[in-house]
């Protein structure tokens, strides 16, 4: 009796963490900037969670669990591949720019993920955890393992530097369109 | 990036993404009620949290293709989660609301044109500065004119030196505002700000307020709350 009960809670969680995979395929993009990866990313914390449920105590810290998940995949992508950097104090900002598109969604898209590609991972990870995933404070302080006060300071700072950087790619895109109209 | 960052910078933050009490959260909109940078700096991170939230809405998960061999794991398994996470994948929705308080800047113009209801729109001011009082009636009017068929709503919401367009005793457009609102009907609502009114009251200020104009507890609460609702904010 107690074997199925276990069974019918894995496979309520098992969805629950099938569901969260569009989710979290944002937020790793958001961090790596490269969706081959992300998509990686998610296969590989999806299998880990998948793999590990039995070491969840607590369902309804499932989110937490996971993305703590996502971060140490993503760490130890890291530490494969840029194994010099100071995670914390990283800017990954490839230069790649998406596809321009007419439509003014994708523009102003394009520009926020610029601009958060540009942020320091550390302030990159609280800020899309709070923001694209909703989680708490105090979850992301679980997630990423930090105290609650350096979530708090580094959504700050991350939102003060994303301001920085949107106020003045939108100032450069001015003196763009001025320059165009002076060339015509 | 050692330097300190402002308890008040954090407070607005955690207020934003909804970590405060009651008590702190009441205490922090009466002092943004209060002042005018501390408007525009909440403005500024609604506004970017929205930014931040619909930059990756139109992403609709990860891709069919095999995965790579840096994580080493992949084959059957991967493919077969894969499929079971089809099956499960659940649609997202972008929070709704985008622009707030303040004047606006061009940037956040800019996201919130893409992501809010073009049919309610929220027109605040602030002062009289510049004719905005009347600029601020015939915006509102024009909206309601050109889409009423369309259903459009209008909310005029007034806070600070801008209480003085719904206060009888100072106000040249009573008449107006009572007849866009016979006129219009639901269409169009008037909100005053009570801790303006509070405070003109505490001033001796005669507070009275045309007959159309309803009254919320706080501007800022208000402007807030609709954003959240998808409403489309214009700053006068």
């Amino acid at each position: 009796m107690k074997k199925l009960f276990i069974s019918s809670k894995h496979k309520q969680l098992r969805k629950r963490i099938c569901e969260q995979r569009t989710p979290m395929y944002r937020v790793a993009l958001s961090w790596c900037n490269e969706p081959a990866l992300a998509d990686d990313l998610v296969q590989e914390t999806t299998l880990t969670a998948l793999d590990k449920l039995d070491q969840l105590k607590d369902d309804t810290r499932l989110e937490a669990w996971l993305y703590r998940i996502l971060n140490n995949c993503w760490l130890g992508y890291l530490r494969k591949n840029r194994p010099t950097v100071d995670i914390d104090n990283m800017i990954l900002d490839n230069g790649e720019q998406l596809p321009e598109q007419s439509l003014q969604q994708h523009q102003v898209s394009v520009r926020v993920r610029n601009a958060i590609s540009r942020l320091p991972m550390g302030q990159r990870q609280v800020l899309t955890l709070v923001d694209l995933q909703e989680l708490s404070y105090k979850e992301v302080s679980e997630a990423l393992d930090i105290p609650i006060g350096t979530v708090m300071s580094r959504i700050s700072r991350a939102r003060q530097g994303l301001k920085e950087v949107l106020m003045s790619s939108k100032e450069e895109m001015r003196i763009q369109k001025q320059h165009l109209k002076r060339v015509k | 990036m050692n330097d300190q960052i402002k308890k008040e910078t954090l407070d607005l933050n955690a207020l934003v993404d909804r970590e405060l009490g009651t008590e702190e959260r009441e205490r922090i909109l009466s002092d943004v009620d209060k002042d005018a940078m501390l408007r525009q700096n909440l403005s500024d991170l609604y506004h970017l949290k929205e930014m931040v939230r619909s930059a990756y809405s139109e992403e609709k998960g990860y891709t069919t293709r095999n995965p790579s061999n840096w994580l080493g794991r992949g084959g059957a398994i991967a493919a077969s989660v894969m499929l079971l996470a089809a099956v499960f994948a659940g649609g997202y929705q972008a929070g709704s609301g985008a622009g707030i308080y303040g004047p606006a800047t061009d940037v956040f113009h800019l996201a919130q044109a893409s992501t809010a209801d073009p049919g309610r729109v929220m027109l605040y001011v602030s002062s009289d500065e510049g004719g905005k009082f009347k600029q601020t009636l015939d915006q509102a009017q024009t909206y309601l004119d050109r889409f009423r068929n369309k259903g459009i709503s209008v909310i005029v919401v007034a806070s600070a030196d801008g209480t003085d367009l719904f206060r009888k005793s100072v106000t040249p457009f009573e008449e107006r505002i009572n007849n866009l609102k016979v006129r219009y009907g639901e269409s169009v609502d008037f909100i005053a700000c009570n801790n303006a009114i509070t405070r003109l009251r505490n001033q001796g200020a005669d507070a009275d307020l045309v007959k159309a104009v309803e009254v919320a507890p706080s501007a800022v609460q208000y402007v807030v709350d609709r954003l959240r609702e998808g409403w489309t904010y214009v700053a006068i």
